[in-house]
């Protein structure tokens, strides 16, 4: 094989795969405006997936929210108050920590955790011929497996990095009374001027598309997987590349519209 | 008639007909109990309200003898229980035709198909249509 058919044939199997994975996010969508989700049977698993994803996870999380959110406010403030940045504090806080750096470390917590775990329950059903049994009983794998899991990550990365952002806020309340003793009218008013409409809809948008990224990958990659067993690693491992692959990729987009937005 | 001739000729009636099938290549989902997999075909395809649901898959565990096993996963099940279980969930398929796909390849320990037969008898009155689907081979079996 020369170089130019081997090029060819790569350039086939990444459109072949680029156009699966579009087909499957369209059936997706189709379903999720046929409201197919309201299904009893598929109900019941997407009540099951905002348990394991979002309400499991919730004690850890408000935890983990609170350290690293204090260590961030923590840092900022200090550096803000030896560079003398006070009068941009507002700006920093809600610029960085909350609108940033809160839906990131969601993400990124919620895929080590749940998209993993989905990549390879899917996997694990197709190489078992879970998937198979249900499509021999006119179950549609779509809407009983993939639609549940992939609402219950856009409301767990949107309701999660919103506790995230309150718990930052909180943290930075205590910090600047403690730091510059700003009062809470002041703080308020001060996070108040910091932020516009546009960002608080641009931050959910993000939580979405975050939401959604990390669930219909692994869910696709899971899909895709040969009837092997040895097949299961190289489907995880695809798919955990392509979540993180979409964070950074849903991360720089929603920076250059931010910036775009806050340049009218 | 080979395997994969075999495979074929379900695949394309299960494409034609409403077929309930009982195959081992139709696994029960492991992440589900006996009476969740059983419920599925019904909460999934119907309207049929749960507490009636509950009640006639409560009567058929009972009548195969395995009411213990309703909230056990199939990893717990031996080869019969599963067999019976598949069989109930074909069944919850309304106005089908059910196929066993090789019995004998899921109770390896039986000697013939009376015992298959049997769990039919008894079921007879949710059973619609069906047949058997085997090699050959096992014909003085049936």
């Amino acid at each position: 094989m020369n170089f130019v058919e081997r090029t060819g044939s790569k350039a086939i199997i990444a459109f072949k795969n680029v156009s699966g994975f579009c087909i499957f996010c369209l059936k997706c969508l189709r379903e999720f405006l046929q409201g197919s989700f309201f299904n009893r049977a598929a109900f019941d698993v997407l009540v099951m997936q905002i348990f394991f994803t979002a309400y499991q996870l919730f004690a850890f999380f408000a935890l983990l929210s609170v350290v690293c959110g204090s260590i961030f406010i923590g840092i900022i403030f200090h550096a803000v108050k030896s560079l003398g940045l006070v009068q941009y504090l507002g700006d920093i806080i809600m610029g960085i920590v909350v609108l940033e750096i809160s839906p990131l470390i969601t993400v990124v917590l919620l895929a080590l955790r749940s998209s993993s775990a989905i990549n390879s329950e899917i996997a694990v059903m197709k190489v078992n011929r879970e998937i198979d049994a249900l499509e021999s009983f006119k179950i549609d794998p779509v809407v009983y497996l993939f639609l549940p899991r992939i609402i219950s990550f856009i409301i767990s990365v949107t309701v999660l990095s919103s506790l995230f952002a309150i718990i930052v806020l909180f943290s930075g309340f205590l910090f600047s009374s403690a730091m510059f003793d700003m009062s809470g009218g002041m703080f308020v008013d001060m996070i108040a001027k910091s932020i516009t409409v546009f960002d608080i809809i641009l931050f959910y948008i993000k939580s979405v598309f975050f939401g959604f990224f990390i669930s219909v990958i692994p869910l696709y990659n899971g899909w895709r997987t040969e009837y092997r067993s040895t097949d299961i690693p190289v489907s995880v491992l695809h798919g955990m590349m392509g979540v993180f692959m979409s964070i950074v990729i849903v991360e720089v987009v929603s920076l250059v519209a931010r910036f775009f937005l806050n340049s009218l | 008639m080979s395997e994969r001739a075999l495979k074929d000729r379900i695949s394309a009636l299960c494409t034609e007909k409403n077929v309930g099938l009982v195959s081992p290549d139709i696994p029960l989902l492991s992440n589900l109990s006996v009476y969740d997999n059983i419920a599925l075909v019904s909460r999934y395809l119907t309207d049929e309200k749960d507490e009636q649901i509950q009640e006639v898959i409560v009567h058929q565990l009972d009548m195969l003898q395995i009411a213990d096993a309703k909230l056990k996963k199939p990893f717990q099940l031996d080869a019969e229980t599963i067999f019976k279980v598949k069989l109930l969930r074909a069944l919850r398929l309304q106005n089908s035709f059910t196929i066993i796909d090789r019995p004998f390849v899921m109770l390896n320990t039986i000697a013939d198909i009376s015992p298959v037969a049997k769990m039919i008898e008894i079921l007879a009155e949710y059973a619609g249509e069906g047949a058997f689907f085997d090699f050959e081979w096992n014909k003085s079996k049936y």
